[in-house]
């Protein structure tokens, strides 16, 4: 069931998307997502958390057991906005009878591009993802990278308002990889919305401006990477000699002693002059003071436990399964 | 309609790549070409344009049975044999995979995801398919065509309606394929539930002619009479007026070539034989001739259209309500 909610400003906008399969497996338990219009939004999370599945969702291949909410401001399927959005799905197989030339043209004119229109984006298109020597060689002699790179050519024929990728640098080299991350950017500058589904953390982290962290079919973490990794930041001070005779004074100011030094979680820095203080009122000699923010993979790691945890006390895990 | 014409030449495209659909093509030339080298002189007949030279009594240049030797082949090969029954099966396993090659997981994401509805996908695809079939089914009775026109001197226009006809042949059980394939998403399961299909369809039909009777008028001619015979025969009679009847086909296409019917087919190739065209022998091809000139076009092909119909939309709900 796919419901119309108020008109926002969102450029995708979900609002309790359910997916049960038959027998009864839910693969999404109510996700709510919001992507803001000319932003780069990471969709993160462990196999079999429904990130696939809601990607689907979104481009009408899967249908929801219930979802409310718009993509670029109309119900989720509705033709004239499909007609603004590229996709390019996770392990695509492409006719392999087709030329790449050939392969742009046909998806453009499903999306109603013109044929004008399509004759001139696809040279343009080859060009940017340096295939225009390959255009007119069938694509079965394509390699992996050189497939996704016209993967992604075809997301953009019909010059989308919003983009859909699912494992985008999947099977691309390093070269191809900031190729895409530029392509990324590139995109942003132009207003335009981008929605990654990935595994590769450290790629997402530098090109995302939002990511929701997706565990058991529900959200477990969604914002900007700054809100996500200030919430988590630590100190390490490094401190010479031993330290277990002091254990519980630091642990009664939240840190825990560690090799070499003391690691205090938090981000607030009254605590680590406190630290600092006890340390030298009992002779211990300060080396160093690290301050250290978490990386976006302390955070899904750190997302994924406490979902984890919580999903063992209560509901039973959401598994994927083919439909 | 500009996606649907993406759609049908992306099909069409599909079909050309593969070696299948110039094998069938080189198939259909050779058999032009074996028609071609049949050729009569004063002494009797030769094959492979004068090359071997058989001696004969009838049939020679100018005898009736010669003249008839070329109408025969139309009727009992071309029409019965190749477009009944061979061709269909070429095709079949020409497009037998187009569908499960449209819905494989990787493939069919992009697809759907475009704006054009899945009962058009569905629809254009299936019309692609059938472009296909058209395309060999043109290429073939047209160059017979020629071949015919060379070897017999006059055009044989009727024949032309080999084509629509062996496309609608081939669509009777093509749409079970369809079905089994949006079912399964299997090639050789959508294959079989065809053939298995068109099993039964030849089963029922000739169960059909079996309860039927053939009765004599009392002044020697032959009268069928589809009274009848219990509870079998009204299930069967009944099945037979639902189900597709490929088998009327060739019988529909012998009348617009005016093909020669059972008997005369018989006495054409064995003119004034009292062997081959005993009484016995005789009743029983007056029979069979009987039965084709029941046959109505239009009650075959709207019943058997009406049934594609009906497995088509189920198909097209199932393909349109279907998780990818």
């Amino acid at each position: 069931m796919v419901e119309l909610t108020e008109m926002t400003n969102w450029a995708v906008d979900l609002i309790g998307v359910r997916k049960r399969y038959r027998g009864g497996v839910d693969a999404l338990r109510g996700v709510n997502i919001q992507v803001g219009q000319g932003e780069i939004f990471g969709l993160l999370g462990p196999n079999g958390a429904g990130k696939t599945t809601l990607v689907k969702i979104m481009m009408t291949v899967i249908r929801p057991t219930h979802a409310l909410g718009t993509i670029l401001g109309r119900p989720i399927g509705n033709s004239r906005k499909l007609a603004r959005i590229g996709y390019l799905p996770e392990s695509h197989r492409f006719p392999s009878y087709l030329t790449g030339a050939q392969l742009l043209d046909y998806y453009a004119a499903l999306a109603r591009v013109p044929r004008k229109v399509r004759k001139l984006r696809t040279g343009e298109l080859l060009e940017r993802m340096g295939m225009d020597k390959w255009a007119n060689t069938t694509i079965s002699k394509y390699s992996k990278g050189m497939m996704q790179r016209l993967g992604l050519a075809q997301a953009l024929m019909n010059d989308p308002d919003l983009i859909v990728l699912d494992e985008p640098t999947d099977g691309v080299d390093p070269m191809g990889r900031r190729d895409i991350r530029e392509l990324l950017l590139d995109f942003k500058k132009q207003g335009k919305t981008v929605l990654i589904n990935s595994h590769l953390l450290g790629e997402l982290e530098m090109v995302c401006d939002r990511v929701s962290i997706l565990v058991d079919g529900l959200v477990a973490r969604q914002g900007t990477l700054k809100e996500l990794t200030e919430q988590s930041k630590e100190y390490r001070v490094m401190v010479g000699g031993d330290l277990t005779s002091m254990d519980a004074e630091i642990r009664g100011l939240g840190g825990k002693i560690t090799t070499g030094g003391v690691m205090l979680r938090g981000h607030d820095s009254q605590q680590v002059n406190a630290l600092i203080d006890l340390l030298r009122q009992n002779g211990r000699l300060i080396e160093s003071v690290e301050k250290r923010r978490f990386s976006l993979e302390d955070v899904f790691v750190k997302a994924m436990a406490s979902a984890t945890s919580a999903s063992r006390e209560s509901a039973p895990k959401a598994k994927k399964v083919n439909p | 309609m500009m996606q649907m014409w993406a759609i049908i030449v992306d099909s069409f495209r599909e079909a050309k790549a593969k070696k299948l659909f110039w094998v069938l093509l080189a198939i259909s030339t050779l058999v032009a070409l074996a028609l071609s080298c049949i050729g009569f002189d004063e002494n009797g007949f030769s094959f492979f344009y004068g090359a071997i030279k058989v001696q004969n009594g009838i049939y020679q240049t100018g005898t009736q049975a010669a003249e008839q030797f070329f109408g025969a082949i139309v009727s009992n090969f071309l029409v019965g044999t190749y477009i009944g029954w061979v061709g269909i099966i070429i095709c079949l396993i020409g497009t037998v995979g187009m569908f499960p090659s449209l819905i494989e997981t990787g493939a069919v994401d992009v697809v759907v995801s475009k704006p054009l509805t899945r009962s058009v996908l569905f629809f254009s695809r299936y019309i692609g398919s059938l472009a296909f079939v058209l395309a060999q089914a043109t290429y073939f009775v047209v160059l017979t065509l020629l071949v015919l026109r060379w070897q017999m001197g006059r055009w044989l226009w009727g024949y032309l309606w080999a084509i629509p006809l062996l496309v609608l042949s081939f669509s009777y059980i093509y749409c079970v394929c369809v079905l089994a394939a949006v079912w399964t998403r299997r090639t050789l399961v959508s294959l079989v539930c065809g053939l298995f299909f068109w099993v039964i369809l030849f089963g029922v039909a000739s169960t059909e002619q079996f309860v039927g009777t053939n009765e004599s008028d009392g002044s020697g001619n032959v009268v069928i009479k589809y009274s009848m015979r219990g509870s079998i025969g009204k299930v069967v009679y009944v099945l037979h007026q639902i189900l597709p009847k490929p088998s009327d086909i060739p019988v529909i296409l012998g009348r617009e070539t005016n093909a020669l019917g059972s008997r005369e087919f018989v006495e054409a190739i064995a003119p004034n034989d009292p062997d081959v065209l005993s009484p016995g022998r005789v009743h029983q091809l007056d029979v069979e001739q009987l039965r084709a000139e029941a046959v109505s076009p239009s009650r075959s092909i709207g019943s058997s259209l009406a049934f594609e119909a009906v497995v088509l939309v189920f198909a097209c709900v199932i393909f349109s309500r279907r998780d990818f």
